[in-house]
């Protein structure tokens, strides 16, 4: 479940850690799934390549306020997925 | 759009505009503002498993240059992957101690076992030690056997060393009928041995149990002259 306080660094150190971490990863992969190609591009370029928003409208080839709208919806459905209580 | 602003790819204006807003002491800002940079730490930590593509890995690698210290991005999200992939490393490493705690734990009770076999069979050859219904003083071969439909154990102790090509032999003797060899053995250099023959026990038949000293290989029938005959108590 991500809060407020789950700020911390991704290292762990301990088991409960790892399973905690295996956990989340799954999430993670569950909430890409959820995106569309397009947005899941963005997400990659931002993420893994640091790409600003202008950049990557310059990349693909798309106007900045489509990039911002596709961005915009993206960060919302990790929200919901990754930033929710999990439930039982 | 915090994520972005933590992750540090927004545009310059964009970026000082909600640097301000935070600097202004916005609580619920600064609330998200945490939540969006654990957001950003669980997309970035499964880097290992969510980057696509060889190509968009070696596009990272290659984009991570010095001269792009303007950039601190490519630097965390370098950071990121690897503390991930140390993550992993540390977690089978800790999956192969774990592992291994576990086998010495095990040794740790066969040894025990062990211990505790060694300090009977010390006692069974003290001589002073001697089967409840025996008298005391008694010498020579001392054991008890025990007997069930699936087999039969001997614990014995003050048997004699053997010459080379010698062995025991032990004997379950039917009524009316011949002995029938139960298994080979010699005993530890103190002369105590346990003798275990896992078979089929006509226990109702059976009248006596017995040892001999035979060749090596055994025979079919006792060479030698009996001892430590104990008759079976009948049901």
């Amino acid at each position: 479940m991500m809060t407020a306080d789950t700020e911390r660094p991704a290292l762990f150190t301990n088991v409960e850690g790892a399973m905690i971490q295996a956990v989340q990863l799954d999430r993670v992969r569950t909430a890409l799934a959820r995106l569309t190609d397009r947005q899941r591009q963005l997400i990659e370029l931002a993420y893994f390549e640091g790409l600003t928003q202008t950049e990557m409208a310059d990349r693909i080839q798309q106007p900045l306020g489509t990039v911002k709208t596709w961005m915009r919806g993206a960060l919302k459905v990790l929200r919901e997925e990754l930033t929710t209580p999990e439930t039982a | 759009m915090l994520e972005l602003y933590a992750l540090g790819v927004l545009e310059a204006e964009e970026h000082l505009d909600i640097s301000r807003h935070l600097i202004g002491d916005c609580k619920v800002c600064n609330r998200n503002l945490r939540t969006a940079i654990g957001l950003n730490s669980a997309i970035l930590t499964s880097a290992p498993e969510v980057a696509a593509t060889a190509s968009l890995r070696r596009r990272v690698l290659s984009g991570v240059l010095p001269q792009k210290a303007s950039r601190p991005w490519a630097w965390i999200g370098l950071a990121a992957a690897l503390a991930a992939g140390a993550v992993w490393t540390g977690i089978d490493s800790r999956n192969k101690a774990a592992e291994l705690g576990e086998v010495r734990r095990e040794k740790q009770f066969a040894d025990r076992e062990v211990e505790r076999l060694n300090t009977s069979f010390a006692f069974l050859r003290d001589p002073q030690t001697r089967p409840a219904n025996s008298k005391p003083g008694a010498t020579g071969p001392r054991g008890t056997y025990f007997i069930s439909p699936t087999g039969v154990l001997l614990i014995a102790s003050n048997l004699a060393a053997l010459d080379p090509g010698k062995t025991y032999a032990m004997w379950v003797i039917p009524k009316g009928q011949s002995p029938k060899p139960a298994g080979l053995f010699r005993p530890d250099a103190n002369g105590t041995a346990v003798h275990f023959r896992s078979e089929a026990v006509d226990v109702e038949s059976a009248q006596a149990l017995a040892l001999s000293v035979e060749p090596e290989a055994g025979s079919a029938a006792p060479t030698s002259t009996p001892f430590l005959i104990t008759p079976v108590v009948g049901l």
